[in-house]
């Protein structure tokens, strides 16, 4: 059983200039999720899935609770 | 045009071996997948390699993430930096470094920045250290463990992989000495199922593993990460950004967060 799909498979074929131009293409696709991607992928900080807030000044928590 | 990070592997070592690329970017260099736009290197543990590392980045108007700062104070109780910036087509580039990999020993590290000429080879992990890496908590790793097994010798690939039709293919010939209980299973001749749910206990216990390791670093840099988003550090010049990060971390981050205050050390 192969895990990975044919076309991920088929890099092994490629020579080293395909590689890099189906890095590039992948790269440039790649950039439309980014808005969407978690913060850290790899590293002690994965676990931050969104990263916590400033803390707020004891004014400004007042006063946002005076508006709300 | 280039991968860039293959590009930034060199740069690094260009003055000697200071950086091993590593995770998703050694995955493409193995030409198994490409599933990461993001480069990790494991940077040598040492203040000139920082400093180098640091330079580097700085050249390409990169600026921190939340981060450890890039230093051995930091880096050497395991924590990671993070940076970012955009290559001339404006496409977001992200650089993490760490010194001390999960799951990878010491004496290994030290041989990894001995292994090639970096005029000779881009300087990447070896594939046994970058499966270990990848034991993560992520679900999605296991698969490219699996495809990164075939790449080693017979035996190795049975203690590695995450195949289970590898494991019964293989477990016969080069199981003999094996503790792995999925090896155990086939050779103990139990049925398919069996050695798939033995397979599927072990990568549950890797995945658990490696969330609680991580869960202790959350823990204790969330006062740190919330000052310097407070104090907007990633918009800063990178020279400028890491003398602040390093009075930040020196108040608010433990240098090695398995130590505890008074000195009682955890294992990790």
């Amino acid at each position: 059983m192969e895990l990975l799909s044919e076309d991920d498979l088929n890099l092994k074929d490629m020579t080293p200039e395909e590689l890099d131009r189906a890095w590039d293409l992948w790269f440039d696709l790649a950039q439309t999720t980014n808005d969407f991607d978690p913060p850290y992928t790899h590293g002690v900080f994965v676990l931050f899935d969104r990263l916590p807030q400033p803390a707020q000044e004891p004014d400004e928590r007042a006063g946002h609770e005076e508006s709300s | 045009m280039r991968n860039l990070y293959f590009e930034l592997t060199e740069e690094l070592n260009a003055e000697g071996v200071i950086a091993v690329l590593a995770s998703g970017q050694a995955v493409v260099y193995y030409r198994i997948s490409m599933m990461s736009k993001d480069g990790d290197w494991i940077l040598r543990e040492t203040p000139e390699a920082c400093r180098k590392a640091l330079a580097v980045l700085e050249q390409y108007g990169a600026r921190y993430r939340p981060s450890a700062p890039l230093d051995v104070r930091w880096l050497a109780g395991g924590w990671s930096s993070h940076f970012e910036f955009a290559d001339p087509e404006g496409r977001r580039i992200r650089c993490d470094f760490v010194t001390r990999p999960p799951r990878v020993a010491p004496e290994e590290l030290s041989g990894l920045f001995a292994s090639a000429a970096p005029e000779e080879a881009l300087m990447v992990i070896g594939v046994e250290p970058l499966i270990r890496m990848k034991q993560t908590q992520r679900a999605k790793d296991y698969p490219v463990i699996g495809e990164l097994a075939r790449l080693l010798p017979p035996e190795r690939e049975l203690e590695l992989t995450t195949d289970p039709d590898r494991i019964l293919n293989l477990a016969s010939d080069y199981g003999k000495q094996s503790r792995r209980a999925p090896v155990r299973a086939v050779l103990a001749g139990s049925s398919r199922e069996s050695v798939v749910v033995e397979l599927a206990r072990e990568l549950d216990q890797l995945q658990r593993q490696d969330r609680a390791r991580l869960e202790v670093y959350k823990t204790a840099a969330a006062p740190y990460v919330r000052e310097f988003q407070a104090a907007n550090l990633g918009a800063l010049e990178l020279s400028e950004a890491h003398g602040r990060a390093c009075e930040l971390a020196e108040r608010l981050l433990p240098r090695n967060p398995w130590i505890s205050e008074d000195g009682d050390g955890a294992a990790q």
